[in-house]
């Protein structure tokens, strides 16, 4: 009646012996699949959900001894007459304070109170800012870190920074990432001038493109950010230079077109793992 | 007994074991229930061999792997705009105003343990799922298996693969990160383009005006219960048919229309295709595993003034982007009637694209008037017409793929992205004919020396096998 019937004890029954060796494998290849996967990135970030704390970048040296963000003790505005010369404190004193303020509470230039200044202090002393000229010339690289790690030490509140960063990713998404992308991975404009990765640079590179502009890019100084928003912005770009990747390979950080082609790979790996299960065997029982 | 001692003679065979360790079971069924006899013979339900057969069955693996993974999902996920200020471990967000979905979806990915891991367990499945689906396909037509009588089957699966795509769409848009909330702009604007009801069915299905508020409520519902149930509804009739009709199989030794060459179900075929359940799981799991999918913390919570590049779709939705992307603004005013430039590449092209699916077996009735019965598949070389129209409209389709992504192409290859574009453009149109004659020049020239070959008798009489006397099922010729 049925096709089923029509072929018992015909061809089909040569199929059902020696096979075993198959299964074998089988079993094999899925227990090293298990394996695998239970050492697997994603699978150590869920035993264990580790924060993504951004990491300060290879481009901005955190502030020697300054532990980058540990929480300052109370910090001690006014300069206490037993430093030493050459100190930081005085540094900053004969150096910063005419702009920023005694104790970094802003004047001309900004306030150094939210931490993240700390971690773009050196750059911006030696490139200069806006208005701020630099002073490569004018203090040594040791001076400038000692600037940098007082700046750190005493004037920052770390407390601050996150907000910083987050209201940083706020104006990235609404300025930024239209070219550059929300990971910040670059992405394609008219012509061949291209928005880059911007985690190719020096989070202070990225404040200077920021600032003055460059290529296509337009200057977002003056009536776009303020200088309190720009420092958000190189915040939030330090944050994510190095982006945090729990998930396993970040593949790009492309989006939906790598995570296709991706599928695609894993789509053609399950069609040869058919090809190979519907092989025919050699070994036939008559 | 007759019935109950065939039974017992077909387990202990299928088991390889005189006396059966399920007998007591058999005995009991037959006892209870009756029909060993149809037991007896669906166990032994034969099916054909060959790697082009699995490929509908990753699509059904997927298919189960995501309502598990879903499941687990849904324990976390929360279907709500309501704002709330994130306080997670994820420091470049903490304390930004985000919607309560956003936020679970981030509590899932990095806090939640294994989390993460089976979100994007769901997220690699739902992408080789429609992939699986459409090679599926694929080999259904280049091999001529939607023909009579599996017509309604192929349009089952047509309706499958449209209400898969939907529900892959509704899933990437629910975590409401930057990317999801750019795709509902875009799917707002698509169907607000539609001539006379466009902005009516826009309010009706989004709920009032871009972004309105309750949105992802809505979506939900249809992410985890009405789609995923039609879906199995019409993925269990898909299977059902397929059971009473049989498989296809390509032609070879012993192999007619009335006769099916395999592997019975119970023991080889039953564990063959446990075993490929279990390696479709441990694949899509080893991705998850080891390579990140979607991190909607990095992409940011959505807001409507928000924009980024390389914001595309999922890539089965990939060929509606290329089409929007690659579509001059055909913006038509007629007296009071505007048609947006939306409406062309993004309601017309799929139309014009997916209704073949839906009427192609009754397409090829037309074409070729053979409304008979085929069991025997045929080799994707022996039909140039068919394979050459395939072939053309695949390409069609990749291209637009492509400039789905055009923005990255062009970044990634470092090229410009208005000359790749137009090229694209360009290979939307020529391309397609190119190809689709190419293969059937090269499908002919297969053919001729096939048809050489075939004159020399193959495996002679000792291999013909026995065939039923006339009648079976399938016997009968149709029309």
């Amino acid at each position: 009646m049925s096709l089923t019937t029509a072929r018992r004890g015909g061809a089909e029954q040569r199929r059902e012996t020696g096979r075993l060796a198959r299964p074998a494998l089988l079993l094999v290849l899925l227990l090293s699949l298990a394996l695998a996967v239970a050492l697997s990135p994603a699978a150590a970030a869920a035993s264990s959900p580790q924060p993504a704390q951004p990491t300060p970048s290879e481009g901005i040296e955190p502030p020697a001894g300054s532990g980058s963000f540990t929480p300052a003790p109370t910090p001690q505005p006014v300069p206490t007459s037993t430093s030493a010369p050459g100190s930081g404190e005085r540094l900053f004193a004969e150096n910063c304070a005419g702009c920023h303020g005694v104790s970094g509470e802003g004047f001309v230039g900004p306030p150094l109170a939210p931490a993240g200044f700390a971690s773009l202090v050196g750059p911006m002393v030696v490139d200069g800012g806006i208005n701020m000229p630099g002073f490569a010339g004018v203090l040594s690289d040791a001076e400038v870190e000692a600037i940098s790690t007082y700046v750190a030490d005493e004037l920052a509140e770390p407390e601050s920074r996150e907000a910083e960063v987050t209201a940083g990713g706020d104006l990235f998404r609404l300025y930024c990432s239209g070219c550059h992308s929300s990971t910040g991975s670059g992405g394609a404009m008219p012509g061949l001038n291209n928005a880059p990765d911007i985690r190719r640079y020096p989070p202070a590179e990225a404040l200077a493109a920021m600032i003055l502009g460059r290529g296509n890019m337009p200057s977002f100084a003056g009536n776009t950010f303020d200088v309190r928003q720009q420092t958000s912005v190189a915040l939030y770009v330090q944050a994510i230079h190095d982006p945090p990747s729990p998930g396993g390979a970040g593949i790009g950080f492309l989006g939906p077109v790598s995570e296709g082609a991706v599928g695609g790979v894993a789509l053609f790996l399950l069609i040869l793992l058919a090809v190979w299960l519907a092989w025919p065997t050699r070994k036939a029982v008559p | 007994m007759s019935g109950d001692h065939d039974l017992r003679r077909s387990l202990g065979r299928a088991f390889g074991v005189r006396r059966s360790p399920l007998r007591p079971a058999g005995r009991w069924l037959h006892t209870n229930l009756g029909g060993s006899r149809i037991l007896r013979e669906e166990l032994r339900h034969i099916f054909p061999d060959s790697w082009a057969f699995f490929l509908g069955e990753i699509a059904l693996y997927c298919f189960i792997i995501l309502v598990l993974t879903g499941i687990f999902l849904a324990l976390f996920f929360q279907a709500s705009e309501a704002p709330v200020v994130y306080d997670g471990p994820y420091a470049p967000l903490a304390g930004a105003k985000i919607s309560v979905a956003y936020d679970s979806v981030l509590l899932l990915s990095l806090d939640v343990p294994a989390g993460l891991l089976v979100r994007q367990i769901h997220h690699w499945s739902a992408l080789v799922f429609v992939g699986a689906l459409i090679i599926h396909m694929l080999r259904t037509f280049f091999t001529a298996s939607y023909r009579r009588p599996r017509r309604l089957n192929w349009l089952l699966g047509a309706v499958l693969l449209i209400l898969v795509g939907l529900n892959g769409l509704f899933g990437y848009s629910l975590p409401d990160d930057l990317l999801s909330g750019t795709g509902l702009r875009i799917a707002f604007s698509i169907t607000e383009s539609i001539p006379f009801v466009g902005s009516a069915m826009a309010t009706l299905l989004f709920g009032g005006e871009f972004p309105s508020s309750g949105l992802i409520a809505r979506i939900y519902p249809v992410h985890i219960f009405l789609l995923p149930a039609a879906i199995a509804g019409l993925l269990g009739a898909h299977l059902g048919l397929l059971w009473l009709q049989r498989h296809t199989q390509f032609p070879g030794p012993g192999r007619s229309d009335r006769t099916v060459v395999g592997t019975p179900l119970v023991p080889a075929y039953a564990l063959r295709t446990l075993g490929y359940f279990l390696l479709v799981f441990g694949v899509c799991t080893a991705f998850a595993g080891f390579v990140q999918i979607n991190p909607v913390w990095l992409y940011g919570p959505y807001r409507p003034w928000d924009a980024t590049t390389a914001a595309q779709p999922d890539w089965y939705m990939g060929w509606l982007e290329g089409a929007v992307r690659m579509m001059p603004g055909w913006d038509i005013q007629i007296g009071g009637l505007h048609i947006p430039g939306m409406f062309w590449p993004a309601v017309v092209l799929p139309g014009l694209v997916l209704t073949p699916l839906f009427v192609l077996p009754w397409l090829d009735w037309i074409v070729t008037r053979d409304g008979s019965f085929h069991n025997l598949a045929l080799h994707a070389g022996q039909h140039a017409a068919r394979a050459a129209l395939g072939a053309g409209f695949t390409t069609f389709l990749s291209v637009l793929l492509v400039a789905g992504g055009n923005d990255v192409f062009a970044f990634v290859w470092n090229v410009s992205q208005p000359r790749l574009l137009l090229v694209l453009q360009i290979a939307t149109i020529v391309l397609p004919p190119v190809v689709a004659v190419l293969t059937y020049l090269l499908v002919r020239a297969w053919e001729r020396r096939g048809a050489s070959a075939a004159h020399r008798p193959r495996v002679a009489g000792p291999h013909e096998p026995d065939l039923p006397p006339a009648g079976s099922a399938y016997g009968a010729t149709g029309d």
